[in-house]
């Protein structure tokens, strides 16, 4: 009898654990991608072309200067790239970035700061 | 002190009531161990409540319980239900069956006692989602079989097995019990051949070989006397005589079980009327009523007679009228003043001129929201067409209510039946009273034969009387033959010429009202005498 | 003497026509509408797998309770409910994909489980009108369910995705878009067959649920269960809780519908909020009935039949009665008046057969007892 309460109550918990679990992996999250002037501190990061871009492997599409884009992403880790485009040919200059979500949050990720390599390329808000 | 340690079972001292109705007084049983003991007893003796006790039936318990005491193995016990009564190494064999049609022997004999194989599930949702171990089954179903001694396949399915052969699942099932101790047997023998009766009989000594005590209750005495070790008749609710199979007779055993009868004769007529013309003649009668199946019956009825039917309950004394009547089913030959009725059609055995008086009053006989005057109409309205007023050439019928009145009135004082006025609901009546409004509802058809079954079944003595004076009176002023069935033998005998005894579905011997009551007695318990059928033939 | 006209039929070819009366005429009509429907083979066989894969599920739900003796279990419905609040809430919270899916499985379980046994006790309350008593079941928790999303979420408790609310800002839109997890069951394992595309993992699924049924029969609450089925009276004198072995086989059922619902809703892709669940248990049980179960006795076999026979008629009737009658329309009617039709056609014909089966039990007993007295 015990042993029963010992397993159902494990079951229960692993349960839970698994429906946590299966949120947190399944979360939908929205990324905005921009390729716009960004200034972080004193520096400006200024877009000056136009990049085709990945989000987990999947393609979002061509982000001329000034503009921005949105990819939906799902799960917590991801991965996005962007290559240059220089009179519509692809220079095969690319950049990639790798970032984790929590829960809840969506993100902005800048071009111009991923291409410099600045820190602050993410912005993640709630 | 020892001899007691030998007892199995003892009750000391029961006594039962039910709404300030003793049905049992005082009982004193013991059961030694391996010991068969007969159990017999009329209707209503107390059989069925002293094994309700043992049980620990709910409805004991539901009725302010019981006075005196159990003593099961060696402890004290009174049983909070049946199960309490298996756990402790009772098993019962019921007389209808127990079982699913649709499994096979196997899963009947080990109906949730199954043994199972572990799985995995069981441990979150509990041993039910174990697997049943189907070859364990089969060798336990074998095992018990075996000690039955009888062939038998264990995989077919129930539905399919000779009719005979399911009684012994029961009993096998009980077999399978590993700590029986005490076996009841229920009529077990009711529904088999003599042959399969025999094998049960010896399945049944073999297994009080084993040290199981065996109770059998049984209204087959022959039986009795053959196999039991100690007989116990029950009489109104008491221990009438503890007797031992080489020491009596059934002679004997039946004047214990029926009772002694200090006048001679209670017949109320002066003589015995000699009519020789017959109105009705059954040969062969088949019935399938529940509980009181005929099994080809066959009487002749004479014109302007009263003839009685009786018999132990169960036995078919019923099921003949409600089988002419078309209530069930039925199969034989009936002619009715020579001519052969149809069976299975009620309408058409009414307009024939037959009616019957069920004993299903309130079920069957009445329309119990419905004022007296429609009641006593109704029938004839339907069969005979009587109290209707025709319009347009009988395109519209009219019931005529001032003709209805008038009869109805007209029964009311006949039958003093006791009401406000011929519209008072039949619902409010007394049972007395309903039954008579009963009869006088068959009275307006002016039947020339009519089946009366336990006209007095649940009215108080004073009714009783009326009624069985309104038949006699209806009998002699108009012709009417009655054929009435009844438990009663006093009041068969009381007011019927002739008295026909029922027994499994058949007429076991036709006797006149001033015969012997042991005569009754021994026909009633399958007994035939040689004296039988004296009269009428 | 119209007894007597009941026994004639019993002749074991005429049994057998009686028996299958409804598969039997369907496979007839299948046979004329075919032709006249004029689709080709590869259209109807992709319709078919898609019909399969997407119902087979759901009327499987139904065989536990049929097993339990309370025949067509109508009250599945509430575990198309339940199915259907655990999508709700995924599409709430923006879970995607298998883990949307199966979170929505995991959340609607609960609910599924209360419902069932809420639904036991009442169909217990009224033995041997289980089926009607499901029925209207049935339309008063669609009330309750109707409450609760029209009014419930959004107040009570928080939606926060406006896409799925009513602009009032409480209670859920009519339709909702369940793109998140669309067909994901169906394309997790890919295989194409020429043009046509095979759901393994659901076909995978189903399989698991008959083993699993299979597997079920086979243990002591089946057995249970069974005897239940058979006869109320004798399981309850042998010791087997009667009441608790129902109350389970229905809870198992509608939790089995609400999977099958979430199924179902995968692979449509879109969920009509207020009537996706209303007719589940209709079409589920005619097309058990159609592939020749009866009240009493279901099988698998019995399933796959139904369905193949049942969804044929519907993907062949409409262009047949295009045909015909020059209207598509007429096989939307079509649909539900037959479905309605078989399942009256075949509680008739149960009720019918039953008499006979008892009356020829009848005989044989009466028989054997002519036998065995006249020796």
């Amino acid at each position: 009898m015990r042993k029963q309460i010992i397993i159902r109550t494990a079951l229960v918990t692993a349960l839970i654990l698994i429906g946590i679990f299966l949120y947190v992996i399944g979360k939908e999250h929205k990324v905005v991608i921009d390729n716009r002037d960004i200034s972080i501190g004193d520096i400006t990061y200024s877009a000056s072309t136009t990049y085709v871009v990945w989000v987990d492997n999947q393609e979002i599409g061509v982000i001329k200067k000034g503009e921005r884009n949105a990819a939906i992403v799902t799960g917590v880790s991801h991965k996005i790239v962007v290559e240059e485009i220089k009179s519509n040919v692809l220079t095969g200059e690319k950049h990639e970035k790798r970032f984790r979500l929590k829960t809840n949050e969506s993100a902005t990720v800048n071009i111009p700061a991923i291409i410099n390599n600045a820190n602050e390329w993410i912005d993640k808000t709630n | 002190m020892e001899s007691k340690e030998k007892y199995l079972l003892r009750m000391e001292h029961v006594s039962k009531d039910f709404y300030g109705t003793k049905v049992l007084k005082n009982i004193n049983i013991s059961v030694k161990s391996g010991e068969i003991i007969g159990l017999v007893g009329e209707n209503g003796a107390g059989k069925s409540t002293l094994m309700n006790i043992l049980f620990g039936n709910p409805i004991i318990h539901e009725t302010g319980g019981f006075e005196g005491k159990i003593i099961f193995d060696g402890k004290e016990v009174n049983f909070a239900s049946p199960f309490d009564a298996i756990n402790a190494g009772i098993g019962m064999v019921h007389q209808e069956f127990i079982f699913i049609p649709g499994f096979t022997a196997i899963e009947n004999i080990l109906l949730n006692k199954e043994p199972t194989r572990y799985s995995f599930f069981s441990e979150i949702f509990g041993d039910k989602l174990n697997v049943l171990n189907r070859e364990e089954m089969k060798k336990r179903a074998i095992e018990a079989i075996k000690i039955l001694g009888i062939e038998l396949n264990p995989e077919i399915i129930v539905k399919e097995m000779p009719v005979g052969h399911k009684q012994f699942i029961e009993i096998a099932r009980e077999i399978d019990r590993k700590l029986l101790k005490l076996l009841v047997l229920d009529e077990p023998t009711a529904v088999l051949t003599e042959s399969e009766a025999d094998i049960a009989m010896k399945a049944i000594k073999k297994l009080a070989a084993k040290g199981v005590s065996v109770i059998f209750i049984s209204h087959r005495l022959q039986e009795i006397l053959d196999s039991c070790d100690r007989i116990i008749v029950l009489k109104d609710g008491s221990v009438q005589k503890e007797l031992i199979p080489s020491d009596t007779n059934p002679r004997e055993v039946a004047e214990y079980m029926i009772g002694h009868e200090l006048t001679k004769s209670i017949w109320k007529s002066k003589e015995i009327r000699k009519i020789s013309e017959t109105i009705l003649e059954v040969n062969n009668l088949w019935v399938d009523m529940p509980g009181e199946q005929v099994n080809g019956a066959s009487f002749k009825v004479n014109k302007g007679e009263i003839f009685g039917i009786g018999g132990l309950t169960g036995q078919g004394k019923l099921g003949i009228a409600n089988g002419i009547m078309g209530l069930h089913p039925a199969e034989g030959e009936v002619k009715f003043k020579g001519k052969p009725i149809f069976l299975n059609n009620s309408k058409y055995v009414l307009e024939q001129g037959i009616a019957f008086v069920s004993e299903d009053r309130r079920g069957l006989g009445l329309i119990l929201d419905q004022p007296i005057f429609k009641n006593i109409t109704f029938t004839a309205m339907q069969i005979k067409d009587m109290f209707l007023k025709s319009l347009l050439g009988g395109l519209i019928k009219w019931s005529d209510d001032k003709a209805m009145f008038k009869i109805t009135r007209e029964y009311i004082d006949a039958l003093q039946i006791k009401c406000e006025s011929e519209k008072q609901l039949v619902r409010e009546l007394s049972g007395g009273n309903q039954q008579k409004l009963c009869m006088a509802k068959v009275f307006v058809l002016q039947p020339e034969l009519i089946f009366v079954s336990e006209p007095t079944r649940g009215i108080d003595v004073g009714a009783k009387s009326l009624v069985l004076d309104t038949l006699c009176e209806y009998n002699r002023k108009y012709g009417i033959t009655i054929i009435m069935a009844s438990s009663e033998l006093v009041e068969l005998r009381a007011i019927c010429e002739r008295i026909a005894i029922v027994d499994e579905g058949r007429i076991s011997g036709i006797l006149p009202p001033t015969a012997e009551l042991v005569e009754f007695g021994l026909l009633m318990l399958g007994i035939k005498s040689k004296k039988r059928e004296t009269i009428g033939k | 003497m119209r007894k007597k006209s009941l026994t004639k039929t019993m002749n074991p070819s005429v049994l057998f026509l009686i028996n299958y009366a409804v598969p039997i005429i369907f496979i007839i009509l299948i046979a004329f509408a075919i032709p006249l429907s004029g689709l080709s083979g590869l259209y109807f066989i992709r319709e078919l797998m898609i019909r399969l894969s997407r119902n087979s599920f759901l009327i499987l739900a139904l065989l536990i309770p049929v097993m339990a003796g309370m025949g067509m279990n109508f009250s599945i419905v509430l575990g198309a409910m339940a199915g259907e609040i655990g999508l709700i809430f995924i599409t709430d919270w923006q879970i995607v994909g298998i883990s949307g899916m199966l979170l929505a499985i995991l959340i609607s379980t609960p609910i599924a489980v209360l419902l069932g046994y809420f639904a036991g006790i009442v169909l217990n309350r009224a033995k041997g009108r289980e089926m009607v008593t499901g029925f209207m079941l049935a339309f008063f928790m669609n009330g309750i369910y109707q409450l609760f999303v029209l009014f419930g979420m959004g107040n009570i408790i928080p939606i926060s995705n406006s896409s799925i609310l009513l602009p009032r800002g409480y209670g859920i839109r009519n339709t909702i878009n369940l793109l998140g997890i669309r067909q994901v069951l169906d394309k997790l394992i890919p295989l194409k067959i020429g043009d046509i595309l095979i759901p393994v993992a659901t076909f995978l699924v189903i399989a698991t649920l008959c083993v699993f049924i299979t597997w079920f029969r086979k243990t002591k609450l089946g057995q249970d269960m069974r005897t239940v089925g058979q006869d109320n009276e004798v399981a309850r004198v042998s010791g087997i809780n009667v009441e608790n072995t129902r109350v389970l086989s229905i809870v198992i059922s509608t939790v089995l519908a609400c999977y099958g619902q979430i199924l179902f809703l995968q692979n449509i892709g879109t969920m009509n909020t207020y009537q996706s669940h209303e007719q589940v248990g209709v079409f589920a049980i005619a097309a058990l009935l159609v592939g020749g179960a009866s009240v009493a006795k279901a099988n698998i076999p019995n399933v796959f039949i139904g369905v193949i026979l049942f969804h044929t008629m519907f993907v062949v009737a409409p262009r047949a009665g295009k045909a015909l009658m020059g209207q598509a329309q007429l096989g939307e009617y079509f649909r539900v008046f037959v479905s309605y039709g078989v399942i009256a056609f075949s509680l008739a014909l149960y009720a019918w057969r039953k008499r006979v089966e008892k009356e020829n039990e009848r005989k044989k007993i009466m028989n054997y007892r002519k036998s065995i007295l006249a020796k």
